[in-house]
């Protein structure tokens, strides 16, 4: 047995021995786990004048240039993917981790049995902030059990708090659509690559680079970056968020 | 033989035989109509945004070969002896057999497959038992021979089929050798070595007519599945997709040279099927690997697309035409008949 291929077929006629064969490609290393994974299956043909081995038949994958395994860290666009959990710092507090579904699933299991009310749909990832637990979902996953069908976004975070159950609602955009320009008199010029939004309270949180003109892209999280906190129209606090090996 | 006619030449070969229905020439035909297998393609998006769109169609898939169909006036059990004369000779010809004789009311219909398009096209020189061919002569001298029955069994007037060479051929095993792809990029081209046989030295190629039908076949196929699933801009994406490129070949010929005879395959029908499946409303990724069904999805959507009007169109019944997978049938001993078309013409 081996997991390297299958044979489909195999016929024998005048000696020859017809095989169709799936050649599997695996992620190497320890990414096969990882948010982000691929696979691949190659059905080939191969022609052997003997009842071929496995060493046969590894041979003739390597003349078709068959690669039974890839080293793919990468995204769809070619970016490289950091698995490491995203940490929030925020000046005075303790630091706050944030766990995948797919990378740190003990983790997020462990957090999400905190939740003391019933989800309709499981998130994406999680953290815990004091007695708040967030969790958050992508935008084509949108927790409609806590969103309207008007209220929506590039991605949704809904903070419980664990021993009351009370929800407190975010949802974020790309970039800055509202044009939400009282920062500039306390931040600065800023580049701003994202946009939250409580929708509980009159709050709002701006996003950009920690280091001007880096591009970021803070679904990914690819370089570190700021979130500036206004309740009020006063900024109450400044994050930062990155992956903790960044 | 307790009566008759028996003539052999000094090899002992026989030549005449009384009791011997022989072929005689019927006539000079061009074809009524050219065809193709039409392409069977078939298979459905779910989101085109997530997942390889690309190749699709038939890119990367050798050309198909043409159907030259013939109707030839013979009413008759015996369906008629049909040489092919080609529309070129030599190491670049194409190759080109008969893959289908079937009676059709009072003529016979006959289909002759040539490996790629050209611009001029075959004709077939075709012969028949006495029996069936209705000419007549005022020549009054000549030699005629009868069976015991009293029925004509040859007629010196009525050009009698003279073979000048023949043998055996073997076609080659597969159609295409090596690696049949790689990722979404098939290659089922014919790259199989010809195969030759040699005949009684001729002095002019471009002269000889063959009779050789095609009985060899050879069907090859490459499948790719690949699937993928993480987070981009702000979406959990996760898909997965399959496809079935698949070529059917059949055997054909040509002379190569004055004394030369090759063997080789041509693409008669070629198809590319594929299931695509998107499914980013759950974060389980075997969800949507799951969702490839791949051989049962790759047999209904042939049937489905063979199904479709486009082969009645074509004037070609709809088969299977994937019948079976990366292997050949029937590819030895397929005999073959030389003549000369300047007998005749």
């Amino acid at each position: 047995m081996t997991d390297l291929y299958d044979i489909g077929s195999k016929e024998e006629i005048d000696g020859q021995f017809f095989i169709s064969v799936n050649l599997h490609t695996k992620i190497i290393g320890d990414a096969s786990d990882k948010d982000y994974s691929f696979s691949s299956s190659t059905n080939q043909h191969m022609v052997f004048d003997h009842d071929p081995t496995h060493e046969d038949i590894l041979a003739k994958a390597e003349e078709y240039d068959h690669d039974f395994t890839i080293n793919r860290t990468t995204l769809k666009d070619g970016s490289v993917y950091n698995n490491s959990p995203i940490v929030t710092i925020t000046e005075g507090e303790d630091d706050t981790t944030e766990w995948s579904c797919k990378s740190h699933k003990t983790q997020f299991d462990s957090m999400l049995s905190l939740i003391p009310i019933s989800l309709n749909s499981n998130p994406y990832s999680i953290s815990k902030k004091g007695s708040w637990i967030y969790i958050y979902y992508p935008e084509n996953l949108k927790p409609t059990q806590f969103f309207n069908e008007s209220e929506t976004y590039q991605l949704y975070s809904v903070r419980i708090h664990e021993t009351t159950s009370e929800v407190k609602r975010k949802g974020y955009f790309r970039n800055n659509p509202l044009n939400l320009a009282e920062h500039k008199e306390v931040l600065g010029e800023k580049p701003i690559i994202g946009t939250g939004i409580y929708l509980d309270d009159n709050a709002f949180t701006l996003y950009y680079p920690k280091i001007l003109g880096d591009e970021v892209d803070p679904a990914l999280v690819d370089k570190p970056y700021l979130g500036s906190h206004f309740k009020d129209n006063v900024l109450i606090y400044t994050r930062e968020y990155k992956h903790n090996d960044a | 033989m307790a009566h008759g006619l028996l003539v052999k030449n000094d090899d002992g070969e026989i030549l005449i035989d009384s009791d011997f229905s022989h072929y005689h020439f019927l006539g000079k035909y061009t074809h009524t109509s050219i065809t193709q297998v039409p392409d069977i393609n078939e298979g459905s998006v779910a989101n085109a945004a997530q997942g390889s769109n690309d190749y699709k169609g038939m890119q990367n898939m050798p050309a198909r070969g043409e159907i030259y169909k013939f109707s030839v006036p013979v009413n008759g059990a015996k369906p008629p002896m049909s040489f092919i004369k080609p529309t070129s000779t030599g190491s670049s010809a194409p190759f080109t057999g008969i893959i289908l004789t079937k009676q059709n009311g009072t003529n016979w219909e006959i289909w002759v497959f040539q490996s790629v398009v050209t611009s001029a096209s075959p004709v077939l020189y075709c012969f028949a038992p006495l029996s069936q061919i209705s000419n007549s002569t005022s020549t009054t001298h000549g030699l005629k021979t009868f069976d015991n029955s009293g029925t004509a069994t040859f007629d010196s007037r009525f050009k009698p089929l003279r073979v000048v060479g023949g043998g055996n051929i073997t076609s080659p095993t597969l159609a295409h050798t090596g690696s049949t792809g790689s990722s979404w990029t098939v290659s089922l081209g014919v790259n199989a070595s010809n195969v030759s046989a040699s005949f009684t030295n001729q002095s002019s190629a471009s002269d000889l007519i063959y009779y050789c039908p095609s009985i060899a076949s050879a069907c090859q196929q490459y499948t790719h599945i690949e699937a993928d699933q993480g987070w981009y801009s702000y979406t959990y994406y996760a898909w997965a997709r399959g496809d079935l490129w698949w070529c059917f070949y059949r055997s054909c010929f040509r002379i190569a040279s004055t004394s030369s005879f090759e063997a080789n395959y041509g693409v008669y029908a070629r198809g590319h099927v594929y299931e695509h499946k998107v499914d980013s409303t759950n974060l389980l990724f075997g969800i949507v690997l799951g969702a490839i069904t791949g051989g049962a999805y790759f047999a209904a959507a042939v049937a489905l697309a063979i199904n479709s009007g486009a082969f009645t169109s074509a004037g070609i019944d709809g088969g299977n035409y994937l019948p079976y997978e990366n292997s050949y049938r029937n590819n030895s001993a397929n005999a073959f008949i030389i003549s000369k078309a300047s007998y005749y013409d």
